[in-house]
């Protein structure tokens, strides 16, 4: 059951927002403004932070950057009717996770919270697991057989091929252009290009062909995605 | 010397509520330079030779004809650039006070082309009605906009306000109080969207520049919003169909993008399920072009013609949830980036929309746009 701070001025917003939090099973913490926030951080355990920005006492950009400062990584979305670019450039540098504006679909909202929980449990275990598959990615290991890693077996993948496969995985469902994931997983200055992609995950493909925990899809004419076989 | 100076001051008076203080330097210079003008002249024309030809007059007092022939030619030289003045200044003058007019919001002035039409006046005044007219034409055209645009945003207001007091009053069947819940969760969605589409068509209706330009890659910004859209597409069960070549591009990004999830959102909303919607991308150096098909309903030759307006929606029940101005949006971007949007379609077939655009030029990372290079 996971803690989510709601930081929100306005009565009804708030309400609403924990309204549909506890709908899906998660369970809401109501913060007014900023000051109220940092109290509330103090004496629970918080797994997640929705923010507004315009509120009084402390608003959401400060609040953001005194928690960034002091160390703390919780992964925050803002939720906020201030929606020029400069505004959401604001947002990210001063380190918010991720950003949406008002109004919001609740749906969007709850998936956004799911991906930042599941992120950012995934980057501070460094393991992803799907089904029976578990990816280690302090050693570029996967184990499809429940032994823990470092025992014997399970496979050491090249590093592209693992980085590929572990950003495909953690983002189920979402489809990636050979464009994106060459950014992200190669230097800029390298001399593949797109096909190289394609080559790694034929290998993959090859390589995970008889594994039931997930499989890799191509979108023609746009890239490919992850999706878990349940 | 002091009856020269009282006679323009009353004069002034006089003309001041004729034709409006705003001419009254202009006039005040104008006046005393007639008149001194045309007393000296006088005094050197007539009094000189007369007292020089008529020698009885000399045995008058001096001084006192001095301030006769004086006066006198005060007098006349007074009337003479009175009407002068006013010849000269009364077209000047009309002119001011249609502007005046045009200031206070009456847009219907016109005044006489009374110069000849390349006669510097002739042309500030054929300028002058222009301007009028055309100051008219956008008055019309607000007006309607505000009209459209307040009916826009009521029709959904009335739904919700309408049905959330029908289920106050209670007494409704489960179905239709699901029903009404529903009507007024739809209204409030496009409601929202609505401002939204709005608050951006205003701001780049205010643009004139564009700002916030980045190198990019045209056909990678065509496959995000794909993605993006991706439920849609995928609901519907719709295929795509791409053909993009390699495109670096130099324009605000997220400007840009706003004309291709436009553009996709209408061909996956127009589509029916099955169906395909295409995209091909090619540059030939000078000009990108960017083609976005469908197999959709399609719209007829009357449809076509009005779809750039505001609020126009070729379905006019609104049982779509569009507001008609993501058109409006697109056009307007294009033109901000030098380019343009054709349509081809036909009810039943399907529509195809040809966007293009300038080709940037890229020297290392900086971009320099192929219209300006060629300057």
């Amino acid at each position: 059951m996971f803690n989510i701070l709601v930081v929100e001025d306005d009565f009804n917003t708030r309400r609403l927002m924990c309204a549909v939090l506890e709908r899906y099973g998660y369970h809401p913490i109501p913060a007014t403004d900023g000051v109220d926030a940092l109290e509330q951080l103090d004496k629970k355990h918080v797994d997640l932070i929705l923010l507004d920005i315009m509120m009084p006492k402390m608003d959401g950009f400060e609040f953001t950057h005194i928690l960034r400062e002091g160390g703390n990584s919780l992964p925050i979305l803002m939720v906020t009717a201030k929606e020029t670019p400069a505004d959401k450039h604001r947002g990210f540098i001063i380190g918010t996770d991720d950003y949406m504006t008002k109004p919001v679909d609740e749906e969007e909202m709850i998936l956004r919270i799911a991906a930042l929980l599941r992120r950012s449990r995934i980057v501070s275990e460094r393991k992803l697991t799907v089904g029976s598959t578990v990816l280690y990615y302090d050693s570029l290991t996967v184990r499809t057989d429940g032994e823990p890693v470092g025992a014997a077996g399970g496979m050491e993948l090249p590093q592209k091929e693992f980085l590929v496969l572990f950003k495909l995985l953690s983002y189920p469902n979402k489809i990636f252009t050979r464009r994106q994931l060459m950014d992200e997983i190669w230097d800029m200055e390298s001399e593949s290009d797109e096909r190289t992609v394609d080559v790694h995950v034929s290998r993959l493909r090859d390589r995970f062909r008889d594994n039931d925990d997930f499989e890799i899809i191509t979108v023609r004419g746009l890239g490919y995605k992850a999706v878990y076989l349940k | 010397m002091k009856e020269q100076e009282k006679k323009p001051w009353s004069k002034h008076r006089k003309l001041r509520g004729r034709f409006g203080i705003k001419s009254f330097r202009t006039e005040l210079i104008l006046t005393i330079f007639f008149m001194m003008l045309l007393t000296s002249t006088f005094t050197v024309l007539a009094y000189i030779p007369l007292r020089m030809l008529l020698p009885p007059l000399k045995n008058f007092n001096g001084i006192a004809t001095s301030i006769a022939v004086l006066v006198a030619c005060t007098v006349i030289g007074t009337c003479v650039s009175a009407f002068l003045t006013k010849w000269v200044l009364s077209p000047l003058n009309e002119m001011i006070s249609a502007t005046d007019r045009i200031a206070k919001g009456d847009f219907k002035v016109h005044i006489q082309e009374t110069f000849h039409e390349r006669s510097d006046f002739g042309i500030l005044q054929r300028s002058f009605n222009h301007m009028a007219s055309e100051l008219d034409g956008i008055e019309m055209f607000r007006n309607d906009f505000i009209n459209n645009f307040s009916h826009e945003f009521k029709t959904p207001i009335v739904s919700i306000q309408g049905f959330a007091h029908q289920l106050m009053a209670g007494g409704l069947t489960p179905e239709e109080e699901r029903e009404y819940v529903r009507i007024i969760a739809a209204e409030s969605d496009r409601l929202a969207k609505m401002a939204n589409n709005i608050l951006t068509l205003s701001k780049l209706e205010n643009q004139a520049i564009v700002t916030d330009k980045t190198v990019f890659y045209l056909d990678e910004q065509l496959r995000t919003c794909l993605v993006v859209l991706e439920k849609h597409w995928s609901g519907k069960n719709i295929e795509l169909n791409l053909e993009l070549e390699e495109v670096k591009y130099c324009f605000n990004e997220p400007m840009l993008s706003q004309v291709w999830m436009n553009l996709f959102g209408n061909a996956i909303k127009f589509t029916p399920v099955g169906g395909t919607v295409s995209c091909s991308l090619h540059t030939d150096g000078h000009t990108v072009t960017v083609r976005i098909s469908d197999t959709g309903i399609g719209m007829d030759e009357a449809t076509c013609r009005h779809i750039f307006e505001k609020f126009y929606q070729g379905d006019t029940s609104h049982a779509g949830d569009g507001n008609g101005i993501g058109l409006t949006i697109v056009q307007r971007v294009l033109v901000l980036c030098g380019g343009k949007i054709e349509v081809e379609s036909s009810l039943g077939c399907g529509s195809a929309f040809t966007v293009t655009l300038p080709a940037t030029v890229l020297h290392g990372n900086e971009a320099i746009e192929s219209n300006e290079k060629e300057r």
